[in-house]
């Protein structure tokens, strides 16, 4: 026999399906031309719904990781509009561009007041695009590292990104500037930017006390031609396509360890961070793959925040993992099928937080310990999207199942979820 | 709950079964390629004498190639995205697809001396990507890319006529007329459908198997010319297979 929330939850179920049906024609296009000036509007509205298969009524509420908020039991299912967006992307001749971009959906985050890791306010950038040398983009804008990042989320098959890559890890926005360019019929992009190494946090006008900026580069090469940010091969393409990105980035931070106890601790470390990773992308006749490779070096100032009683024996240690991912774009079904495993070591001081010596295996300083995997995660996912009206009306499904939890992390519950989303885009 | 997910996923399958095309595209192959100078081609036409092609780019640029896709002329005009272009024996029609204006150019120094501008509220990129004559009914085509794809019909004063949205293809990125019969190009498919110039209903159907193209055209002989704006390439096919009769 169902239980009460069995039958709520299927209820939910059957609302997206329907309303997803009726969305099929629905259609909303604007830009407007103004002599050399040419402004589009766009958006998105793009609701999800969030089964929790968390167990145990026995073991008590099960609260937001790193938060104060009691209130919020991850127990329970959850509606929740990922995007209410809207967008602005102007022009001026062939010289000049800007792009504002909000999303009303995160001005409150669930301990109230604006959610820093996910901020309202998604680009804010002008562009100088008139030299065939060099183009400039400067403000609030994606960092030029990780192909996953940069990916907008209506080219990805997944509601959620992978753990890593998600903004709880690294930062993907920041204010900053980047000079870019184009090369081989834009096979080849160049990319070098300067940020304050604040990430979405830049926004509340403050900086780090060390002065230091975060600097970062990436570049790609594609074959036989230019490859867009997709994950899915939309266009089924004829003939095999590759793209291999290699990106970099480093910062150095002077931050107080409490003010960053967010998350993993490692977007806005008391130290130097340095990061390097590669992506590829490949895409042939409606099958696509990704995969994304990380490391991250850390050596924080204080080396006991990160791996307590261990500064006698190292100033470093390592975070880091992968990404793969293989989809497949099924033309006459309308649908994409997904699958995805991730695997995240957050730090390889293994049971530092548990004051607990171990071996880093980047210095190679063994601590008196082997090295282990309980700060390692791993997750895998499948996806399923329904093309309604192409990308402008899609239905979305993701399962995602931890098969290993970060085990020296409170909170992080070895639970799968279901989301349910409908993306409809007006462009 | 694992069930349910299962289940769903099942009833999502179903609901997205669409008919299958029942006609299935002839498979074409290039017999011969030309690398070209012209950065992102976005569609190519044959001038009045055959001899040559005018290219336009997105970059805003026309350009005069010979049939091989060697740069002949420049024009000095520019605008922002050109993405199609037709010429009779009076003028070389471009279509900027950003400001929805047509420009008109003179054949000997390519210089514009007429702009048309016909407004289209779709957003950036989705404005007019192919222009051509239809003889037919004596009418230019404008042609938005998707969403919808809608041929309009304009008169010599380039004033919207008539205007029919077209199904069947993702996007449309480039129409010619030839012998006959309207020709319309689709990027995300790869595909090359001849339609009834009349009615527009398709009569045949070509599977060109090239990545991104966006411009074609047929010289005198019949030989159909294809460009690939992401690979900068020109392609030639040879003339089209005769129809089958049932």
């Amino acid at each position: 026999m169902a239980t009460t929330s069995t039958l709520k939850a299927r209820i939910a179920l059957c609302l997206f399906v329907v309303f997803g049906l009726a969305a099929l024609d629905l259609k909303a296009q604007i830009s407007i031309n103004a002599g050399k000036s040419n402004l589009e509007i766009s958006g998105a509205l793009y609701p999800i719904f969030n089964m929790r298969y968390v167990p145990g009524s026995a073991s008590g509420p099960v609260y937001w990781p790193f938060s104060n908020n009691q209130n919020a039991d991850l127990r329970n299912n959850r509606f929740e509009m990922r995007n209410i967006q809207l967008n602005l992307e102007g022009r001026y001749a062939n010289d000049w561009e800007y792009q504002i971009q909000i999303n009303f959906a995160k001005i409150a985050s669930p301990d109230g007041g604006p959610d820093i890791e996910n901020p309202p306010l998604m680009e804010s950038s002008v562009s100088y695009v008139g030299s065939r040398h060099i183009k400039v983009k400067a403000g609030f804008q994606k960092i030029p590292y990780s192909r996953s990042s940069l990916t907008s989320y209506t080219q990805m098959p997944y509601i959620r990104r992978a753990e890593m890559v998600r903004g709880e890890v690294f930062s993907r926005r920041d204010v900053g500037v980047v000079l870019y360019n184009s090369y081989w019929n834009q096979r080849i992009n160049l990319f070098a930017g300067m940020f304050t190494g604040q990430g979405e946090a830049a926004l509340m006008g403050v900086n780090d006390r060390s002065g230091n900026f975060e600097l970062v580069a990436r570049a790609e090469v594609a074959y036989p031609s230019r490859y867009r940010n997709r994950e899915i091969d939309d266009n089924i393409s004829p003939v095999p396509m590759v793209v291999l990105g290699v990106n970099g980035r480093t910062n150095t931070r002077g931050n107080i360890f409490a003010s960053d106890s967010l998350n993993y601790g490692l977007k806005n470390l008391n130290g130097t961070r340095n990061m390097w990773g590669f992506d590829v992308s490949a895409q042939y006749m409606g099958w696509s793959a990704q995969f994304e490779y990380h490391l991250m070096n850390m050596r924080p100032t204080v080396m006991a925040d990160y791996g307590q009683g261990l500064q006698a024996y190292t100033d470093n240690f390592n975070a880091g993992g992968f990404i793969t991912q293989l989809n497949y774009n099924c033309q006459p079904l309308r649908s994409v099928f997904s699958i995805r495993y991730d695997r995240f070591n957050s730090n390889d001081l293994v049971g530092a937080r548990a004051g607990e010596p171990n071996y880093n295996f980047l210095s190679g300083t063994v601590t008196g310990k082997a090295y282990d995997s309980r700060s390692t995660q791993e997750n895998i996912t499948i996806a399923y999207n329904l093309k309604l009206n192409g990308w402008n009306s899609a239905l979305r499904a993701q399962y995602s199942q931890p098969i290993k939890v970060d085990e020296t992390l409170p909170g992080r519950a070895a639970d799968p979820q279901l989301r349910l989303g409908w993306q409809y885009l007006f462009r | 709950m694992f069930r349910i997910t299962i289940g769903l996923l099942t009833i999502l399958c179903w609901l997205s079964i669409v008919k299958v095309q029942a006609q299935k595209p002839v498979r074409l192959k290039p017999t011969n390629q030309f690398h070209l100078s012209i950065p992102e081609p976005s569609d190519l036409c044959l001038t009045p004498d055959g001899a040559h092609f005018y290219v336009v780019s997105d970059n805003g640029l026309l350009f005069e190639t010979d049939l091989n896709g060697t740069i002949t002329r420049q024009s000095t005009f520019s605008a922002y995205d050109l993405e199609g272009c037709y010429a009779d024996a009076d003028n070389v029609y471009v279509v900027d697809e950003r400001t929805r204006k047509v420009h008109l150019l003179d054949h000997k120094n390519l210089q514009k001396h007429h702009t048309f501008e016909v407004p289209y509220m779709a957003s950036r990129n989705r404005g007019y990507e192919s222009l051509c004559f239809n003889p037919a009914k004596s009418s230019f085509l404008l042609i938005s890319e998707k969403d919808p794809s809608t041929i309009f019909e304009c008169d010599a004063s380039w004033r919207v006529q008539n205007e029919t949205d077209f199904k069947g293809l993702s996007d449309i990125s480039a129409a010619t007329y030839y012998d006959g019969k309207l020709y319309l190009l689709s990027d995300e498919a790869h595909q090359l459908w001849e339609l009834d110039a009349v009615t527009y209903s398709p009569t045949r159907k070509f599977e060109l198997g090239i990545i991104n193209p966006e411009g074609v055209a047929f010289d005198k002989s019949g030989n159909l010319y294809v460009i690939s704006d992401d690979r900068a390439i020109l392609y030639h096919f040879g003339p089209l297979p005769s129809p089958t009769k049932p």
